[in-house]
């Protein structure tokens, strides 16, 4: 299931060959709203990425901008990670 | 720097009695960004096809004998009606042009939602996201045929969407806000979200609503705001 079908959003480069995550994800902090992690579509805390980036607290994120604000700041972010950390184009040895 | 308070409005019209039609002002919100993602995490996780089927209800409603012509101009210009509603979205507009007909309105929205629904399966957490309703045997005249002893999901999604009744007026007309001193029909639904009360609210929205299919467009409109970009 994609939350986000409507909206035509950044697609991030394939990485076949990157080696995987090891360590599971932590779960994100029980009163912190809307960190949850939507599988192939959403990486959890994106939130708190958001506000990372901005130099805002999560409040702030909240009173100033519109959810579509933030998922442009999630495309952004998706976007710069694929220029900064180009795909391994082999596999691992 | 306040952020930017996306809202939309529609006229929905229902019918009250024999031959006896009314238009309906509503107005919705978009919620804050942290429910917007915590409302869609939870409301796609249930969700399935019934995008699509609240869309068909809104046609349906909207012009009876254009379900067959919807039929032929979505699958044609579908997506490309989808997208342009979504640049008015994105650009502070309401979905609704002033000059669409009702019509065109509905197309809209059927084409909206089946681009939403397009690549989505599964099936429907009814319970989940309808919550689990009951008879309601009070025939006061003014509630449901059901009720629910509890709020669902897409309750919710109303309460955050900051869901207001604008009256049955030509023009729409904001409640005042002023507690026991307003007789806008409106008034109670507005104070329940004013409070953030669940419950209230969805007992001032069974009394509001004319009935169980506008609920439905109420709910389909929400959806739409929830997933569309604004």
């Amino acid at each position: 299931m994609a939350p986000f079908l409507g909206r035509p959003g950044y697609t991030p480069l394939p990485r076949p060959y990157d080696p995987p995550r090891a360590a599971r994800f932590p779960d994100p902090p029980p009163a912190l709203a809307g960190m949850d992690h939507v599988h192939g579509h959403v990486s959890p805390g994106v939130l708190v990425r958001v506000a990372q980036r901005l130099g805002i607290s999560l409040a702030t994120i909240d009173a100033t901008m519109t959810t579509d604000e933030v998922l442009d700041e999630i495309d952004v972010q998706s976007y710069l990670y694929d220029v900064d950390c180009p795909p391994q184009t082999k596999p691992p040895r | 720097m306040a952020r930017v308070r996306a809202e939309d409005r529609v006229r929905i019209e229902v019918q009250v009695g024999p031959g006896e039609v009314e238009g309906h002002w509503w107005a919705i919100e978009q919620p804050s960004p942290s429910v917007s993602l915590a409302l869609r995490l939870r409301i796609g996780a249930a969700l399935g096809p019934f995008p699509d089927y609240m869309m068909r209800e809104f046609s349906r409603l909207m012009d009876p004998d254009a379900e067959a012509a919807l039929e032929v101009d979505t699958k044609t210009v579908g997506d490309a009606l989808a997208l342009q509603a979504f640049r008015r979205a994105r650009s502070g507009q309401s979905i609704q042009d002033g000059d669409q007909p009702a019509h065109g309105v509905s197309m809209t929205l059927l084409a909206v939602a089946r681009l939403i629904a397009h690549g989505t399966g599964g099936r429907v957490d009814g319970p989940l996201l309808l919550g689990v309703h009951e008879r309601n045997t009070d025939r006061d005249g003014d509630s449901l045929g059901f009720k629910w002893p509890g709020p669902s999901l897409l309750h919710r999604l109303l309460l955050d969407s900051r869901l207001r009744y604008l009256g049955a007026a030509s023009k729409p007309r904001e409640p005042s806000g002023v507690v026991g001193e307003d007789d806008h029909p409106g008034h109670d639904l507005a104070e329940a979200v004013a409070r953030g009360q669940v419950a209230a609210f969805v007992n001032a929205l069974d009394e509001t609503v004319s009935g169980p299919d506008e609920l439905t467009l109420l709910v389909a409109w929400a959806l739409l705001h929830l997933w569309r970009p604004f």
